[in-house]
């Protein structure tokens, strides 16, 4: 990456809604005024295997757009961690579903580990893998990744909404 | 002089983000068609065929809500056959494909250069030959881009680097087709075309307007040949012979007489030829102090300009071109590159066809290495190019 650009993995399996977290991400920051570049999976590959949305985030116009080291890392899948971790950034912060089980990371990567898929199985039984990626959005605005406010708003008032706001609210809650 | 500016003919803006323009979050194909639009684009056929689909998808909604004509053509031969027919009659006409598409079209972008039929193919690349890997990146259609038709042929081929230039260069692709009468072709990449990005839309943009038959001059023939002929419109009342053989200033057919097809043949060729220094775009950085050169276009002109920055702290001064225009090329900036540089780098996610451009411009001023990536659609990455160049500067 660039001075001043920061770069964003979310990785999960087809289907589990990796695209569209993706999509509110970059809608949350661009709507900051931030800079923003946005490359996610599309075609053959979005159901059924490894699917990434890969972020760059700068305050100032962005060089390479092509996300080769990121420094934050989101894993929902253990069908994508094997993808995820050659591309850790030195210190890196890798959220990790607890689902996705034990893995070997580089030194310096900070390592968190949250139930994301098994609460959404109890709260909302049947939509288990689609609604885990929202609660780690919720999570990183915890952490400081994207500010709460924008990336509610990113959500629109569309179907799901209210479902999805509180799924936001409950990743905040866990950070 | 700025370590960064672009270039364009006749001093005029090459972006045309400026300030109080809207920004957008659009990939590149939306600012693509989007860019159509703004350009007056009122007809568009196409088939779909991945990594171009979402021009294709987005102008198929606005199209219509706008006036203007979407059709989808049982293939890709058929499309730009209805591009020239819709020019012909008035309409600005574009469409989107991608390699195996592409290579479809060149009998119809043939007749569109020997009719002088204003129209503008959109190719974004992928991994080819054959079906390659469709949904890949690739620019290994650069040399199609340029010579893909048979016989004599030059029409202009434009590159763009992000999703504004996508916006940008869609504008001026339609309006150098409309201006010259001559096909566009608007050469992108499946990383390009999939990238959301910031575009700045600005409230308006100019549009060219092809020049009009009005009675005055003949269809096929302009004494000054960097100057389009006037066009006649069908339904406007005048009679119009329109035919891909070899044809007078009236548009009669002459397929035997030498000079009749001499003239033609030499006039449509310098129409391009003769406008290279005003139709030719690009960016350069950092070229007043560079020791070291990149000639790079496309993604992996992204690549390039941030494998610059990546060299300054290790005490390694790049400079580096981004042609916007693969035909006509420009070449100024890259002949004095080669007249500074110790070596010229030129990455490419293909085996070696940009390069053997620059070769040419470079003209053994400094030596020239292409540096290839296929596969997978990965992109060469900064730090890639960066340990070429520092290869190559030890």
């Amino acid at each position: 990456m660039s001075k001043g650009e920061q770069g964003l993995l979310i990785s999960g399996v087809g289907g589990q809604g990796i695209v569209f977290a993706g999509r509110l991400l970059a809608r949350a920051w661009f709507s900051q005024g931030k800079h923003v570049a946005l490359r996610h999976a599309y075609g053959a590959e979005v159901m059924g295997t490894a699917v990434h949305s890969e972020l760059v985030v700068s305050e100032s116009p962005i060089l390479c757009p092509y996300l080769e080291t990121a420094d934050v890392a989101v894993v929902l899948h253990r069908a994508a961690v094997d993808e995820v971790l050659p591309r850790l950034a030195g210190g890196a912060l890798l959220v990790l579903d607890a689902e996705v089980g034990p893995v070997s990371v580089p030194d310096g990567v900070q390592v968190e580990v949250r139930p994301f898929l098994s609460w959404v199985e109890e709260a909302q039984p049947g939509d288990a893998g689609r609604a885990s990626p929202l609660l780690a959005l919720g999570f990183l605005s915890r952490r400081g990744v994207v500010d709460l406010d924008p990336l509610l708003a990113a959500i629109g008032v569309d179907a799901g909404f209210a479902d999805n706001r509180e799924l936001i609210f409950r990743g905040h809650s866990l950070g | 002089m700025s370590a960064h500016r672009s270039v364009a003919g006749g001093g005029e803006r090459l972006s045309l983000a400026v300030v109080g323009a809207t920004r957008k979050l659009w990939s590149g194909n939306v600012a693509v068609a989007e860019g159509a639009l703004a350009a007056g684009v009122d007809f568009y056929a196409g088939y779909p065929i991945t990594p171009s689909s979402a021009i294709m998808e987005h102008l198929a909604r606005e199209l219509p809500k706008r006036g203007g004509t979407f059709l989808q053509a049982e293939d890709e031969i058929a499309s730009v056959f209805m591009l020239i027919g819709a020019s012909w009659a008035g309409g600005r006409a574009l469409t989107a494909t991608s390699g195996p598409g592409f290579s479809l079209m060149q009998e119809g972008l043939g007749i569109a250069i020997m009719t002088e039929t204003p129209l503008v193919v959109v190719d974004v690349m992928r991994l080819g030959p054959g079906t390659g890997q469709a949904s890949k990146a690739g620019q290994g259609d650069l040399m199609q881009a340029r010579w893909g038709r048979h016989g004599d042929q030059h029409l202009v081929v434009y590159a763009p680097t992000s999703a504004q230039d996508c916006f940008d260069l869609a504008v001026r692709a339609v309006n150098t087709a409309e201006r010259l009468r001559v096909p566009v072709v608007l050469l992108s990449d499946e990383l390009v075309a999939h990238t959301w990005e910031d575009v700045a839309v600005p409230e308006e943009v100019h549009r060219a307007e092809r020049p009009r038959f009005a009675g005055e001059g003949l269809p096929f023939h302009s004494d000054d040949p960097r100057i389009a002929p006037p066009m006649p419109g069908l339904g406007e009342g005048h009679g119009v012979l329109m035919t891909g053989s070899t044809h007078d200033g009236r548009g009669v057919r002459f397929t035997a007489d030498p000079f009749v097809h001499r003239t033609l043949a030499t006039r449509l060729v310098d129409k391009v030829r003769l406008n290279a220094d005003a139709l030719a775009v690009g960016e350069e950085h950092g070229l007043a102090d560079a020791e070291v050169g990149v000639v790079a276009y496309g993604s992996m002109a992204r690549s390039a300009v941030a494998a610059r920055e990546l060299l300054r702290p290790q005490g390694v001064r790049l400079g580096v071109v981004v042609p916007k225009t693969l035909w006509p090329l420009p070449e100024e900036p890259i002949r004095r590159l080669a007249e500074r540089a110790r070596a010229i780098v030129v990455p490419e996610l293909a085996l070696g066809q940009l390069v053997l451009d620059v070769e040419r411009i470079a003209a053994g001023r400094c030596p020239v290495y292409g540096v290839g990536k296929i596969g997978g659609g990965l992109p060469l990455f900064p730090s890639e190019i960066a340990a070429r160049v520092r290869e190559v500067v030890r």
